[in-house]
């Protein structure tokens, strides 16, 4: 029994044998190695059986996690390498930022500074930290020409905020040791998803197109009024050679009225010159009193009467007694006068003007409506630039110098009040003349009413 | 015979006074520098004196009217600006010129009518 015993001890030891590279292997991690199932058919080849099983279950979950492990830094090394481009970019747009010539300053939507780049901070002298967290309107400060601060509500990034939408404005900022910086100012809202999430900012320093312009100013100044001297010297001389010259031939006295004309058209030209460039240097000075506008009209019908008859133009105007607006009157004159001559210039013969002054409140408001030309839609945002002439008005080749409505804008605006217009004329009035080959064309013009020179 | 002295010196422009006014039988006596104007308007004492503000010689327009306004003898003769200088037509008044016409704005005959109505003031 005894042998017995140690026999099977033997036994069981032998066929055990076989496991014990594959165990010792195990031990360290390895499961690479499978077991020799034996052929006899016994409790041991069970065991093994269910051991090598076990071994290939291990080796397909290790075999698992390893693929997870792999495509795990894979992952880890993108987003590393994302990372690291994203950084990339970031030090690359502040890079951008930096370099850039003109001064940026971004705002969330509530117009708080987030950032500023170096140019805005070397223009303006404030540094980024101080102009952080704070309100756009209380770092950048904007003055006009005269030292006023400008309003709130015409502050670019006020607009761009309200109107959702970029623009473009000139004025000065002020330093941090107060001198003014003129300056162009771009803003943009940031918008997201239809949604403002803040504005960009971005000016340019306006110091050298100021010079310039100045310098463009002052030539035209100087260029008009030596201009003046051989005009006026021609006007004069041809006044008194018509004067004395009563019996020439039809000829002659044709070709002396188109000199005269065309002295009289230059010396216009000249004028207007002068008027934009006091205008664009802010020189104007307006006078401005309570003018009886009612006898302004009638005063410029009373001239024009001529040229209406020849182009063969009705006007109409009901006086509606005297109607005092606030206005420099000479200005006034000349305002009233290029609306006039405006309305009959674009007309066609046998064509209608309708003139009408309304007083409502505090205000009074001028209209002019006509059966000329009209003005195409696409001329429609550029008619009051300086130098702008509609595309049909060159077309028709109906002189004139650009300038007429540019100033008519800027002297009404300046005496507090407003202009507009619509082309095709008003409809009441296109009811009232009936059908016209013309679109025509509708200038409104709204007054303060009476008050003193203040 | 009335007098007016004409302080000028475009020499197209004395041309063209002298024969406007010689209709108007109005004696004209032209001067092309201040200096020279001033003498004449001391020899002469005319009815009206007519002054440019550009004027060549060291003195201009200014500065001629600011000698006559102080001047006792020529004080009263009234001064009327003619330029086509536009702009100072305020500062002009402010010193005592009687009116300011801008030449290239301003028809011959309204020259004269205006050189009229001053005569007639006196």
């Amino acid at each position: 029994m005894k042998d017995d015993q140690k026999d099977y001890k033997e036994y069981v030891s032998k066929r055990l044998a076989a496991l014990t590279p594959v165990f010792a292997k195990a031990s360290i991690g390895d499961f690479s190695d499978s077991i020799q199932i034996p052929d006899e058919d016994d409790e041991f080849t069970q065991l093994y059986t269910g051991v090598e099983i076990m071994l290939g279950v291990i080796r397909g979950q290790l075999e698992n996690l390893n693929s997870l492990n792999t495509s795990l830094s894979e992952k880890v090394e993108e987003l590393q390498f994302t990372k690291q481009r994203v950084e990339e970019e970031k030090t690359l747009y502040e890079a951008i930022l930096e370099s850039i010539g003109d001064g940026v300053v971004v705002t969330d939507k509530n117009l708080i500074i987030t950032l500023m780049n170096y140019q805005a901070q070397l223009m303006l002298g404030i540094t980024q930290k101080e102009a952080r967290d704070k309100y756009l309107t209380k770092v950048l400060v904007a003055v006009d020409d005269k030292g006023n601060l400008i309003p709130e509500a015409q502050r670019s990034s006020i607009i761009a905020l309200n109107q959702k939408k970029k623009n473009s404005i000139n004025y000065n900022y002020l330093r941090e040791d107060k001198t003014p910086l003129p300056v162009s100012v771009t803003t943009s809202p940031i918008l997201l998803g239809g949604q403002t999430v803040g504005s960009i900012v971005v000016f340019k320093d306006r110091t050298k197109e100021r010079k310039v312009e100045e310098m463009k100013n002052e030539f035209i100044s100087l260029a008009a009024h030596q201009l003046r001297s051989p005009l006026s010297t021609m006007r004069w001389n041809i006044e008194l050679f018509q004067k004395e010259n009563p019996d020439l031939s039809a000829e002659g006295t044709n070709k002396i009225d188109s000199v005269y004309k065309n002295i009289q058209k230059m010396i216009t030209l000249v004028n207007d010159m002068l008027s934009v460039s006091r205008i664009d240097q802010g020189k104007i000075e307006h006078v401005i009193e309570k003018v009886d506008i009612t006898s302004v009209i009638l005063e410029i019908l009373d001239e024009v009467k001529v040229i209406a008859e020849t182009k063969m133009v009705e006007i109409s105007f009901t006086p509606p007694g005297e109607i005092f607006v606030q206005a420099d009157k000479k200005k006034l004159r000349d305002v009233l006068s290029n609306l006039i001559n405006n309305a009959l210039k674009f007309n066609t013969p046998l064509g209608k003007v309708a003139i009408g002054v309304t007083q409502e409140d505090s205000k009074a408001v001028f209209e002019i409506s006509d059966t000329g030309i009209g003005i195409p839609p696409t001329d429609q945002d550029h008619i009051y630039k300086k130098f702008y002439r509609a595309s049909n008005a060159v077309l028709g080749q109906t002189p004139g110098t650009g300038l007429g409505l540019f100033l008519v804008k800027n002297y009404v605006e300046a005496w507090g009040g407003k202009v507009w217009f619509e082309s095709p004329a008003n409809p009441s009035f296109r009811q009232k003349i009936g059908k016209t080959d013309n679109p025509g064309s509708s200038f409104y013009l709204e007054f303060k009413i009476g008050g003193d020179s203040k | 015979m009335k007098k007016i002295l004409f302080i000028e010196d475009d020499t197209e422009m004395q041309k063209i006074y002298a024969e406007a006014f010689s209709n108007e039988s109005i004696e004209t006596i032209p001067a092309y520098t201040v200096d020279s104007g001033l003498q004449l308007a001391n020899t002469h004492k005319p009815d009206l004196i007519i002054l440019d503000i550009m004027l060549p010689g060291g003195k201009n327009g200014f500065d001629a009217l600011e000698i006559l306004v102080k001047d006792e003898d020529l004080k009263k003769i009234p001064v009327l600006i003619l330029s086509n200088l536009d702009s100072e037509k305020k500062v002009a008044l402010e010193i005592g010129a009687k009116d300011y016409l801008v030449k290239a704005n301003t028809s011959i005959d309204q020259v004269v009518a205006k050189v009229k109505e001053l005569l007639g003031e006196k």
